[in-house]
């Protein structure tokens, strides 16, 4: 039985899409340029309603509550923690990219370097330390983020809100069938 | 608990952009190891964006030229050999001096880029040295209208009102010719949190970017025709009674003649004019007028538009006229930060009235060029690069330029490329080898934002603070602060007396109106200045009349139209309509993106890997028609050049306009395209927004560096 510890939320109202979570991971995890464990699509502009519109959305690991990445992994190196953060462990991984293709956000990278697999890992060192993971920190918008304990997810009314993996679909969020293979994006109208 | 433990976190602001947020940098045995947002800074609140947090890459990127360069092979060569600062500094001083005694002191041209916090002292050595001769990108085509606009109808307090709104305590917003999302995050996240409480957003911009993503209201006006849209909507407010009457009625001056002016300008003229749907423009004016306290925000587009001063001026009418001037939630009028101004340390009062005359531009473009501008004078630089290349009205032979890539920054870059080849002498300061560094004579190293300390009044209403910049690491290799710089120069050509001898001495003296020390203003953390609103029920407005001028009686007395009216731009269909046949698109060059600041950062890799190339937005039916797909390699083409950018399909744009990302060197320069030929009334400010172009499928893929 899963904690549930955490829920990170990504406002679609909130964000502008300025980049700052990407640089802000690729900083904190000393990544190189093409390695992001966090990027942002745009989503139009097209006309919705005869409304132009347009919106930016997070792709980043979920931290399902049921991963596929931790079924098709041969050698059992990616393990969902009790407060629920997904984590691949580098010592075990064989670099068999099996994960970066199930992952249904494409939230798995390849790092050419080390031969492994790697992804957000929510800032554990950060959290460990009572700091929020660097994207939630930095985000000009104020559209991700964080937040712990019980009756977290009340507050995210309106957002796509991820609870423990869990996506939910609210009127006024671009969301995400969490259950398809592919990604599958479902532009759904403001209320 | 720091998550560093060996490492100290030190207060500064950044400045990978003009927003300048509070951030700690984490330095460890002398080097920069990660940025982040302070959560304690009182404007920025720990926000971030992807510019700065790319900072390690920039101060520590492997082509930063650490020591001063003469080059040794011919100009643009790209041949150097390294050289001591004693050695560069005689050299510049000496090549200098010879231009001042052979041709005057304007023979010798003086560039910089957009504003730093050594922006002042710059002009300092420029007024000093005694040229008249000095400008930037910016100016003409960034902030000297909106500030002269401000001016000449409120006073000359304030003259950043058009630059934020009080955007925290507005009801309703309009973001002009604007994209704050991508360029001042703060502003960016304010607005969100002004949609979140219930406030409603305009957003006029041709592109619907990322900002009028967010509006309620985007009217998607045609470049150039801003103006008309603005006289349309005070014909509604004025027409309808929306205008607040108290005000009008005591503290503005000229309303009869406002209203003849926009009697003209019907909701369906306007419509015709600007192709914004008519009940949209009336709409957008019930909203601005009807929802007060309400604020505009005035972008860099209103001083790269056709009648870059009347564009500003009709924007503070708009605001006159709905009583928002000075209210919570309205355009702020900014008192004086009491520290030492711009004009008092630029010498502008003391510069010889003969050379004053002589700089180019002084009879045509007053606002810009003489005492008469609210901003330190300073030259129509397309008159210089033509008086480089021509020698008429007289030779300028040398050029100092520090931290400025000119030849991608002005409009009609190619012409700058000519006439820089034309030059005796050229000296640079900055921090990489670019498309104009590579054609100096000697490359001096300046220090980046992280090795400078400076004051930082911030440029956002509604958080009226001082602020400081402070130096957190030593310069790398033997880069200098342009500050030190400026002031061995100074001293090598005889005018050091009026320098300083370190950065601290320099901002001491710009503290001391307020007598205090930088040593006490980093103890301070920063001073708040009290938001005071309605300052002209005691005080009045400082224009020559005392109220709000809706007619301008300094404009009038100079010779020009006191009032604001609908020009159509030298290059659109209709005023141009032979010329529109061969290029039969309406181009709006200049956007930004959230990832640049202007022609830097592309070569930090972080940033580049998001946007790696540079687009040109074009209507999917147009592409269509002419046989491109999206990402395809296209052509950009108008009478004064070409470039080369990759198409990015979007029903963001109308599909008669494209619209080009500034700052891309090479040929991916949208300033290849631009034109220096027309210069707006009074000012002389280049329109980069309305022009036509052609596009066409390049016949081979190409990459930009």
């Amino acid at each position: 039985m899963n904690m549930q510890k955490y829920v990170f939320t990504f406002d679609t109202e909130r964000c502008f899409g300025c980049y700052g979570c990407v640089v802000a991971c690729q900083q904190e995890h000393r990544l190189p340029a093409e390695q992001k464990f966090i990027k942002i699509q745009t989503i139009g502009p097209v006309r919705v309603n005869a409304k132009m519109t347009m919106r930016f959305i997070p792709q980043v690991c979920m931290h399902c509550r049921a991963p596929m990445c931790i079924k098709v992994c041969p050698v059992k190196a990616i393990r969902k923690r009790d407060d629920g953060i997904v984590l691949i462990d580098a010592e075990t991984c064989i670099g068999c990219r099996d994960c970066t293709w199930a992952c249904p956000y494409q939230a798995i990278s390849f790092d050419e370097e080390s031969g492994k697999a790697m992804k957000c890992d929510l800032c554990i060192d950060r959290l460990a330390q009572g700091l929020l993971p660097s994207c939630v920190h930095n985000c000009p918008g104020k559209a991700i983020a964080l937040k712990a304990g019980a009756g977290a997810e009340k507050s995210e009314k309106g957002t796509l809100s991820v609870r423990d993996g869990q996506v939910r679909i609210t009127a006024r969020s671009h969301a995400r069938n969490a259950d398809a293979i592919g990604m599958q994006l479902t532009f759904l109208p403001e209320a | 608990m720091s998550p560093h433990d060996s490492t100290k976190a030190l207060k500064t602001r950044c400045r990978m952009c003009m927003n300048e947020c509070g951030i700690l940098v984490y330095v460890k045995d002398g080097v920069v190891s990660k940025l982040e947002g302070d959560r304690d800074d009182p404007v920025t609140k720990g926000i971030m964006c992807a510019k700065g947090l790319a900072s390690t890459q920039y101060v520590y990127h492997p082509d930063r030229v650490l020591y001063p360069l003469r080059r040794t092979g011919k100009r643009g060569s790209g041949k150097w050999e390294r050289i001591g600062w004693d050695e560069a500094l005689d050299t510049v001083s000496q090549r200098l001096t010879e231009t001042r005694d052979k041709y005057g002191p304007e023979g010798v041209a003086f560039a910089t880029g957009t504003y730093r916090g050594w922006f002042q002292i710059f002009m300092r050595l420029v007024y000093a040295f005694g040229s008249p001769n000095w400008g930037e990108p910016g100016m003409a085509q960034c902030m000297w209208p909106r500030c002269n606009g401000g001016a000449l109808t409120f006073g000359s307090v304030g003259t950043f009102v058009l630059k934020s709104p009080d955007y925290d305590r507005a009801n309703c917003a309009i973001v002009w010719g604007e994209n704050p999302c991508a360029t001042f995050p703060l502003r960016g996240s304010q607005i969100i949190d002004l949609k979140a409480r219930g406030g409603k957003l305009i957003v006029v911009d041709p592109r619907f970017s990322a900002t009028a993503s967010k509006a309620d209201l985007w009217l998607q006006v045609r470049p150039g025709t801003d103006i008309a849209l603005a006289l349309g909507m005070i014909h509604v407010i004025i027409e309808e009674g929306l205008y607040d009457k108290d005000f009008v009625k005591k503290w503005c001056g000229g309303f009869e003649e406002l209203r003849q002016r926009a009697k003209p300008y019907t909701p369906a003229k306007t419509a015709e004019i600007t192709w914004i749907p008519k009940e949209d423009i009336v709409a957008a004016a019930r909203l601005y007028a009807g929802n007060g306290p309400s604020g505009i925000a005035a972008g860099v587009t209103i001083d790269q538009t056709i009648e870059s001063l009347q564009f500003a001026r009709v924007l503070c009418l708009l605001i006159a006229v709905t009583g928002n001037v000075d209210v919570p939630g309205g355009n702020y009028l900014r008192p004086s930060f009491n520290i030492v101004e711009e004009r008092e340390l630029a010498l502008v009062d003391q510069f010889p009235e003969e050379l004053t005359k002589k700089r180019l531009g002084f009879k045509r473009y007053p606002f810009l060029c003489a005492p008469i501008s609210k901003r330190t004078p300073g030259a129509h630089m397309p008159s210089v690069w033509k008086a480089m290349l021509s020698g008429k009205p007289y030779p300028i032979r040398s050029m100092f330029i520090a931290g400025s890539n000119a030849v991608v920054s002005h409009a009609n870059s190619n012409e700058l490329k000519k006439a820089f080849m034309s030059l005796d002498f050229i000296a640079v300061v900055d921090q990489f080898m670019n498309e104009t560094t590579q054609l100096a004579d000697v490359f001096l190293p300046a220090a980046t934002w992280l090795e400078r300390s400076e004051l930082v009044p911030t440029i956002h209403a509604t958080y009226d603070r001082l602020m400081f910049r402070q130096k957190v690491i030593e310069p790398l290799g033997e880069s200098l602060s342009d500050v030190n710089i400026y002031g061995k120069l100074a001293r090598r050509m005889g005018f050091g007396q009026y320098f300083w001898k370190d950065e601290d001495q320099y901002l001491d003296y710009l503290l001391s109106p307020r007598g205090i020390t930088f040593e006490d203003l980093k103890k301070m953390g920063s001073i708040e200045i009290p938001m005071r609103y309605r300052k002209y029920e005691t005080e009045g407005f400082n224009s020559p009349s005392g109220k709000v001028e809706l007619v301008s009686s300094t404009l009038e007395g100079a010779g020009f139209d006191p009032l604001p009216d609908h020009r159509e731009p030298p290059e659109s269909p209709i005023s141009s309509p032979e010329k529109a046949r061969e290029y039969p698109l309406i181009l709006t060059s200049g956007n930004r993106t959230p990832l640049y600041f202007h022609t830097e950062y592309r070569n930090l890799p972080w940033l580049r890997a998001i946007i790696p190339d540079p687009t040109v937005d074009i209507h999917p039916q147009t592409a269509r028609d002419l046989g491109i797909k999206q990402g395809d390699w296209v052509r950009l083409e108008t009478p004064r050049g070409s470039a080369s950018m990759r198409a990015n399909l979007t029903q963001g744009v109308h599909p008669k306009v494209i619209a080009t990302v500034h700052g891309w060197t090479g040929s991916g320069n949208d300033n290849a395209l631009t034109d220096n030929e027309f210069g707006a009334t009074a000012i002389g400010s280049c329109p980069y927004r309305g022009l036509l172009a052609r596009v066409s499928k390049e016949s081979c893929l190409k990459r930009i560096e």
